[in-house]
């Protein structure tokens, strides 16, 4: 309590309407640069039209919670991570923070938000569906399934009935 | 020692469940996927296939003819059939192989604390004081795992893995053919389960299309098909002196072409399930792996259990069930290998080695379980164990095995005579094996495993460095270097010293493979 009783003893005298003044001013700058600050700093994000687009077909990609879009840029790795990752620039943002991307690699993909130095603002991992039933995938699901399950029921009956 | 009475197989069904379930392991349901997808999903599977009727079908028939002719655990079997050289290169697959089995065993030790995390805190957010990490630093699965592995409660993990492997290998091969005849079926019925589930996610079966349809222009990559020549001969456990040690305990007149085919489809058509399930997750829901079997293991599947509307605790005790079964029918054959070849070298009781087996071997693990902090920040692997634990796997998984494939292959091919091993298979096979076999063990399979190692090494300088050079370590700057070092005399200078004590010659062990 005394501590209290001495900073408001050396407060008060302080209390002049020119220093008020100057801490509203003070006060109403730091607000707002604060808020600009929480608005900077915002988490940027990537939202696609829809959950797996379709490999040839267009969508649209946004970005939200960056200042001006249009100076981000978006680029596609297709096969991301891997030893044959595949990197393709796709554009600019426009005003309203959005960009047409259409998928040219079935498969997962990392769509990059790139701002001016280059550096990834956000990113998003988007799975692309295939435009069409593969056939010569569907052979070798099943060709390489007939192989590995029929060799491994022909050789295990032959070597049950040894 | 030669005229110790040998273990025997019971039944035929015993051995192709052991010798499977061996080479059925953790690396099948994780490394494979990690593999196909670092390597480029569809244009991946086809190269797989080549590698696995080029390389891995007859080397396994070599391995499986090694320990059939000779009815004599590796080093023994290989002392056979080329001499001191060949002992020698028998104890540098089982000391290799015995580094393997020791940080095996402390993953499937990290394994069994996942599996009890299943039950509930691993699929909720929390902090990771060891790391300075608050809650929500890390995904649910990272920051139980790295909650885990940095501390002292993984030991325990690790001493009750290796009793259980004791305790399945200590009456050789009843107690294994007893544990196999559960573990394997319950492997398989849990995997069949986690394959429904994956492609019953909505787009499920579009990730199978993936895992299956071929991207040529990916294909003409050389790096893809060196990822799948190196995959076969992992995924089978070519070059650690397994396939020979369970084929000695096989009556002489078994058919080990057919053995080999059986041991290596059924493999692969694990594998094959395998991938169904982990790329129907993967693109369900959009999750892109990091290409290694840990974060695989560790981080991303039970991720994607995480996020599955229903029955998430269920499936992630089953997947990590899955994986503890999986890994012990594999920890179970390295245990038995280097046990066999111990015996068989010094003619000891078994129970006496596997006790011994256990307890230096659990010493080694608990080395790749120590929970120190030296990378805090994340950048490379955290805790001291992991470290040592990847820095020793790059030696001996990618270029111990391989080297070691390439040594047995060097000496069937030409020192022995790859005819005569193929005259004592033949008698006894339905499928005769022709001159063309000779010619792959000769030269072909030499010549791919001598391409992938050159291609390895050509990568690794290309990188600037010794594997390992820059990894954060913390204080510790020149770990690489002694892993490297430590590695080397382990297995170089510990093939010598065991290939120079008596044990087996001085007991009267012939050598040139004859069929008595």
């Amino acid at each position: 309590m005394r501590n209290r009783g001495n900073i408001l003893d050396r407060l008060l005298p302080r209390l002049s309407p020119r220093f008020c003044l100057r801490f509203c001013l003070q006060f109403s700058l730091g607000l707002v640069l604060l808020s600009s600050c929480i608005t900077g700093v915002r988490a940027a994000e990537l939202t696609v039209d829809v959950d797996h687009p379709t490999r040839g077909e267009t969508v649209h990609v946004r970005i939200s919670g960056v200042d001006d879009p249009t100076q981000v840029e978006l680029s596609a790795a297709y096969r991301p991570g891997s030893a044959t990752e595949d990197v393709i620039p796709v554009g600019r943002f426009g005003a309203d923070g959005s960009v047409a991307w259409t998928p040219a690699i079935a498969g997962l993909s990392r769509l990059s938000a790139l701002g001016g130095d280059g550096t990834a603002v956000t990113t998003r991992d988007v799975a692309v569906r295939f435009d069409s039933s593969p056939p010569l995938g569907i052979l070798i699901l099943l060709v390489a399934g007939l192989l590995l399950f029929g060799g491994t029921t022909v050789m295990l009956r032959r070597a049950l009935e040894d | 020692m030669a005229d110790t009475p040998r273990d025997q197989w019971k039944s035929k069904l015993g051995f192709i469940l052991a010798a499977s379930g061996s080479a059925i392991g953790l690396g099948n349901i994780v490394f494979f996927a990690a593999n196909a997808y670092k390597f480029g999903a569809g244009a991946f599977y086809v190269p797989y296939l080549v590698a696995l009727f080029l390389l891995g079908i007859p080397v396994m028939i070599m391995e499986l003819g090694i320990g059939h002719r000779t009815q004599r655990a590796y080093p023994e079997a290989m002392y056979q059939l080329g001499g001191i050289k060949g002992e020698w290169i028998g104890w540098f697959g089982l000391l290799n192989a015995s580094v393997i089995t020791m940080y095996y065993i402390t993953i499937l030790g990290w394994v069994l604390g996942m599996w009890i995390g299943a039950f509930g805190s691993l699929w909720e957010s929390q902090a990771v004081p060891a790391f300075g990490l608050p809650e929500g630093a890390l995904s649910n699965s990272m920051s139980y795992f790295f909650g885990m592995i940095s501390k002292y409660e993984t030991v325990a993990y690790v001493v009750i893995v290796w009793i259980m492997n004791a305790v399945i290998v200590w009456s050789g091969t009843k107690s294994i053919e007893r544990a196999v005849k559960i573990f394997v079926p319950v492997m398989w019925l849990f995997m069949i389960i986690l394959i429904f589930r994956g492609i019953t996610l909505p787009d499920g079966p579009q990730g199978i299309l993936l895992l299956f349809t071929p991207d040529f222009e990916v294909m003409k990559d050389f790096e893809v098909w060196q990822g799948a020549f190196s995959q076969i001969f992992f995924t089978l456990s070519l070059g650690f002196g397994i396939m020979a040690t369970y084929a000695s305990y096989l009556p002489k007149k078994s058919d080990q072409t057919s053995n080999a085919l059986t041991i290596s489809f059924m493999n692969c058509a694990f594998e094959y399930i395998a991938g169904l399930a982990v790329f129907a997750v993967l693109f369900a829901f959009a999750i892109v792996p990091r290409a290694s079997t840990l974060s695989m293991t560790f981080f991303v599947l039970p991720e994607g259990i995480g996020s599955f509307p229903v029955g998430v605790q269920l499936f992630g005790v089953m997947f990590f069930t899955l994986l503890l079964t999986a890994g012990l029918t594999s920890s179970v054959s390295l245990v038995e290998a280097l046990g066999a070849g111990v015996i068989d070298k010094f003619g000891m009781d078994r129970k006496k080695v596997v006790l011994i087996v256990s307890a230096i071997g659990t010493v080694g693990s608990v080395m790749f379980a120590l929970p120190m902090v030296i990378d805090p920040s994340l950048d490379g692997n955290g805790t001291l164990g992991l470290t040592l634990l990847d820095f020793f796997d790059h030696w001996a998984f990618s270029y111990g095995l391989l080297i070691c494939g390439l040594l047995e292959c060097l000496l069937i091919g030409w020192v022995l005579g790859p005819e005569k091993l193929r005259e004592s298979i033949n008698p006894h096979s339905r499928i005769k094996l022709g001159p063309l076999f000779d010619w792959m063990i000769k030269l072909v399979i030499p010549a791919v495993i001598l391409v992938i190692l050159g291609f390895s090494i050509a990568s690794e300088m290309s990188k600037g460095g010794l594997y390992g050079s820059t990894v954060e370590t913390g204080t510790m700057q020149n770990l690489h270097v002694l892993v490297l070092a430590g590695w080397l005399v382990f297995t170089i200078l510990g093939s010598m010293a065991l290939t120079a004590a008596g044990g087996f010659r001085r007991n009267g062990s012939s050598q040139g493979g004859s069929d008595a």
